[in-house]
């Protein structure tokens, strides 16, 4: 039997992918971290064991708690977004990179963020929630091969992206940028 | 298979960028909420016993109260049909009689029978049907009921 606050470990554990999947959802970091508050919560209160079964039930709850979030607020956000008051920790990094990382988390966070936000949340959810095609499908209620082909767009996009981003951030062209990275844009053979 | 491979390469570099660490507030924030659950959870739990018999039993006398009232104010009353008794009874409640009407479907000899004094007596079994009527003027409702009933007569007379 765990002890009774034992949550902490698989909340520091989780609480990462969490907020970065919430981020692609929400508009802050703190309606993110409002939302990851509220589905850890509930999913705790369900799960008090913390089975690694569950973890796409909380991917799920942050999911739905995001969405109606982002509906219920959608006025306060339109009114928010035509002042100038910025909100602390609106523009926090997504990524703790090592120093070495530092340049390529930026362009990472930037390219994620050029992406359509279905594919968005697929490549999140699979990347860093790694979760199975299945389970994304099943919490989203699409298909499976909807899933596998937004994330086959997403890496083709992202390809295209980091190495534009890329060459924008060293002040090249994109063609000798394209040969800094650890990859090449891909075809269109990879498309589903 | 090539870009098969880029993929995986991509794939390995986004995979190596780890999120951000959730703010110490954040954490703050839930260990404060599953606190508060937690406490109200263990108030909850110190007397389950006493609360839930105690409930039991209130409930089961509530209920048993609710049908006797709805048994006693159905059940057709013998004095309904004029005398003080009745007008007494009516007064205190709102569900005033209206009308009764018995009438009498059939009444199959009995045979005929030695009575204690030794006597021929006929016997008469009178199978009867009694509507019975109640208004409740509040409502401006009214029941019917109706009451099928057997009685052995005795007729003191014929003529």
């Amino acid at each position: 039997m765990e002890a009774p606050f034992d949550w902490k470990r698989t909340f520091e554990q989780l609480a990462p992918q969490l907020v970065l999947y919430a981020r692609q959802l929400v508009d802050s970091k703190a309606d993110a971290e409002d939302v990851v508050q509220q589905a850890f919560v509930r999913w705790w209160r369900r799960f008090p064991e913390g089975d690694s079964n569950h973890i796409p039930l909380l991917y799920a709850a942050v999911r739905t708690i995001a969405l109606d979030q982002r509906r219920s607020d959608h006025r306060r956000v339109n009114r928010e977004a035509k002042s100038d008051i910025v909100v602390a920790g609106e523009n926090a990094p997504a990524f703790d990179p090592q120093p070495e990382q530092k340049e390529t988390a930026a362009i990472v966070e930037k390219a994620l963020q050029a992406l359509p936000e279905d594919q968005r949340e697929v490549i999140t959810l699979k990347l860093w929630g790694d979760l199975t095609f299945n389970e994304i499908a099943a919490m989203t209620g699409s298909s499976i091969n909807t899933i596998a082909g937004r994330y086959r767009y997403a890496l083709q996009a992202l390809h295209k992206k980091l190495a534009h981003l890329r060459a924008d951030l060293l002040g090249e062209s994109a063609s000798p940028a394209i040969n800094i990275l650890p990859f090449s844009p891909p075809t269109t053979e990879a498309l589903p | 298979m090539n870009n098969n491979l880029n993929d995986s390469k991509l794939e390995s570099l986004l995979r190596g960028l780890a999120p951000a660490v959730a703010s110490p507030a954040l954490t703050q924030r839930v260990d404060d909420e599953l606190k508060l659950d937690m406490s109200w959870l263990s108030t909850s739990r110190r007397k389950p016993h006493r609360s839930t018999n105690w409930l039991m039993s209130a409930g089961w006398a509530a209920m048993g109260a609710a049908a006797a009232i709805a048994v006693m104010s159905h059940l057709p009353n013998q004095d309904t049909h004029g005398g003080a008794g009745t007008l007494a009874s009516s007064s205190s409640t709102t569900v005033l009689p209206a009308s009764t009407i018995r009438e009498w479907d059939d009444t199959p000899g009995n045979g005929i029978h030695r009575g204690r004094s030794s006597l021929a007596e006929k016997r008469t079994l009178v199978i009867s049907r009694e509507l019975q009527t109640w208004v409740d003027p509040r409502y401006s409702t009214a029941m019917t009921v109706e009451v099928p009933s057997q009685h052995n007569l005795l007729p003191v007379s014929y003529k």
